[in-house]
């Protein structure tokens, strides 16, 4: 298995800011994405960084695993940060009111099947390139009209916002840990390339930004009708070979308005 | 953008005006992000007038009127602060003016000391444009370890209660300052601006139906992603049942001050209405007025919390509460 992995912010290149983190650990079995939330607290950057550096070599059996993993490793972070917090008295109050907020998205190889584990809203993806199945490890792209569920540092996680599983690994499987708004955008080309639109219809009429996309993955894929694979999935691994290579097929989704703004981060692996 | 000037030159400035208010808008209004290269503003207008020195409940205690808007006002621009907060640096996500209209016969800039007669602050300047700090002692218990800090809560608007209620002055200088700032942002993907006003009382210096104009030309002020957001914030001493968000004027019974704040104010968008009818716990429906009558001061913070589209809403509504 070869893995392809890129990530960049939303404001690149006038900024270079970027809280989301990845982690590959290829010769171990482990690929992981933490998406920092910048609206939540403070250090959401370094807190993606400090998760992602800090998953295990076992995968996420349940809810009480990741919960005392957390319980066992929040205070480093916090020791760290808040002295740096403390240096003002609005990132000291920022700092304490709020924490610092990320998803995080996990998969771990085992013999022969993934594991795979979600906090929040991220994607986990394994698409099937012979067959042209997809799964989906949280199915739905109604889990975006909702704020996400995140890990931090100053309350324990809440069981609604985890899942766990495991796919078997069969010839032909490819995988991808997606940040949300990549997410949403693979799952709407694909709920839109593969007729599976109740979700996506009923999304395009609600008057948000996220509805406005949905309406215009309906529109776009309808008149670019081409196979899941050839049109999003094999693009989407391509870009992956540099960052200037991902920073051009992001920007050129945005410029078609089927990318919503934000920190992007993908890790695809495949044969 | 921070050193915007209230009256442009007429000619270019009209000019450039109508061309910002030319451009088309876009499809779905309110859905663009507020970013660094496309902050958003926030104008507050203050009632300063002599009847918000009348007593009212807050918290728990009895206060003035003008004593509980400074605390609410101060809350917001602390809050709008945070919002800005990214790490150790404050990112200029919106512009911020303060109005206060009462005791003389115009409107007045608030900011002070060498902020003084600048219409428009940056969240970075705003932090450094507070008149003093007052400090608290906090304990917060996180995770079972318990943790205290000495808070400090800047202080940006004084309570103050005089004499008339120049409103119409306050609008015009909203819409003027608006109009300047708009004139910057033409064809950008911008959030519009947000204009809270914050009254108890009856203008001393214009007809309901002058102020209705001077509401309607703000209303009608826009960048391509939508009109200029109008709240109002009504401080009523009558007792009773707190209105918010109302549907249908009728709402209201008889207080012709709550009408005319009714009429004055925008329609909320419709992707803000999930939001009210949750944070509120209102019922699901088609049409929320952006005002409220007759409200608590809790009701009042939480609306004006409405209104600041970069916050997470929730959260600071509920951290608010565990502060205050």
């Amino acid at each position: 298995m070869r893995t392809y992995a890129q990530t960049i912010g939303k404001e690149a290149p006038a900024y270079p800011d970027n809280e989301d983190a990845y982690r590959v650990v290829s010769q171990n079995g482990i690929w992981c994405v933490a998406d920092g939330a910048g609206g939540t607290g403070l250090y959401a950057g370094q807190w993606a960084r400090f998760l992602v550096e800090q998953v295990p070599s076992e995968p996420f059996e349940d809810f009480s695993t990741l919960a005392h993993w957390l319980d066992c490793r929040w205070a480093t972070f916090f020791s760290e940060f808040q002295p740096q917090a403390a240096t003002h008295y609005l990132t000291e109050r920022k700092f304490m009111d709020e924490g610092s907020g990320a998803t995080l998205a996990t998969l771990h190889q085992g013999t022969d099947t993934l594991h795979w584990m979600l906090y929040g809203d991220a994607v986990i993806l394994c698409f099937n390139v012979l067959s042209g199945r997809m799964r989906v490890a949280r199915p739905g792209l109604t889990q975006f009209e909702t704020a996400p569920y995140l890990l931090n540092w100053n309350s324990a996680p809440q069981p609604g916002g985890f899942s766990g599983g495991q796919w078997t690994h069969l010839p032909g499987n490819t995988y991808a840990l997606l940040s949300d708004t990549l997410g949403q955008f693979v799952l709407m080309a694909h709920d839109a390339l593969t007729s599976n639109t109740t979700d996506l219809n009923r999304l395009a009429q609600t008057p948000t930004a996220l509805g406005q996309r949905a309406a215009r993955h309906r529109h776009f894929w309808n008149r670019n009708h081409q196979s899941f694979n050839q049109s999003v999935w094999r693009p989407l691994q391509n870009s992956l070979v540099s960052i200037d290579t991902f920073a051009s097929y992001t920007q050129h989704l945005r410029t078609q308005n089927l990318l919503g703004a934000d920190d992007y981060t993908a890790v695809l692996i495949a044969p | 953008m921070n050193g915007l000037i209230p009256s442009p030159s007429p000619v270019s400035a009209s000019l450039a005006l109508q061309k910002a208010l030319q451009l088309p808008m876009k499809a779905t209004h309110y859905s663009a992000s507020v970013m660094r290269q496309n902050p958003t503003a926030f104008v507050f207008l203050i009632d300063q007038s002599g009847s918000m020195g009348e007593p009212t409940h807050y918290r728990g205690q009895t206060c003035s009127k003008a004593e509980a808007v400074a605390q609410i006002v101060n809350q917001t621009l602390l809050e709008l602060l945070l919002r800005s907060q990214k790490g150790d640096e404050i990112r200029h996500y919106y512009d911020v003016a303060l109005i206060g209209y009462g005791g003389a016969a115009t409107a007045n800039l608030l900011w002070t000391g060498p902020w003084a007669n600048r219409p428009f602050l940056s969240p970075a300047e705003l932090v450094q444009a507070t008149t003093r700090e007052e400090e608290n002692v906090v304990e917060r218990t996180i995770r079972d370890r318990v943790i205290r800090t000495t808070e400090k809560r800047p202080i940006w608007l004084e309570p103050v209660a005089n004499y008339k209620t120049p409103m119409k002055s306050a609008l015009l200088l909203a819409e003027s300052l608006l109009q300047t700032w708009l004139q910057t942002q033409a064809g950008k993907d911008v959030y519009p601006p947000t204009v809270i006003n914050i009254t108890d009382g009856v203008a001393t210096d214009a007809t309901h139906e002058e102020l209705l104009d001077c509401g309607d030309r703000i209303r009608q002020l826009h960048t391509i992603d939508g009109h200029v957001l109008l709240m109002n914030i009504h401080l009523s001493d009558e007792t009773g049942k707190a209105i918010q968000f109302p549907a249908h004027i009728r709402d209201l019974g008889d207080d012709p001050q709550a009408r005319l704040l009714y009429d004055l104010s925008s329609e909320m968008p419709a992707s803000y209405h999930a939001d009210i009818a949750g944070l509120f716990g209102l019922d699901q429906r088609s049409r929320y007025v952006g005002m409220c009558s007759n409200t608590d001061m809790d009701a009042l913070v939480k609306f004006m919390n409405i209104g600041t589209p970069t916050q997470h809403n929730t959260a600071f509504v509920a951290n608010f509460r565990v502060n205050g």
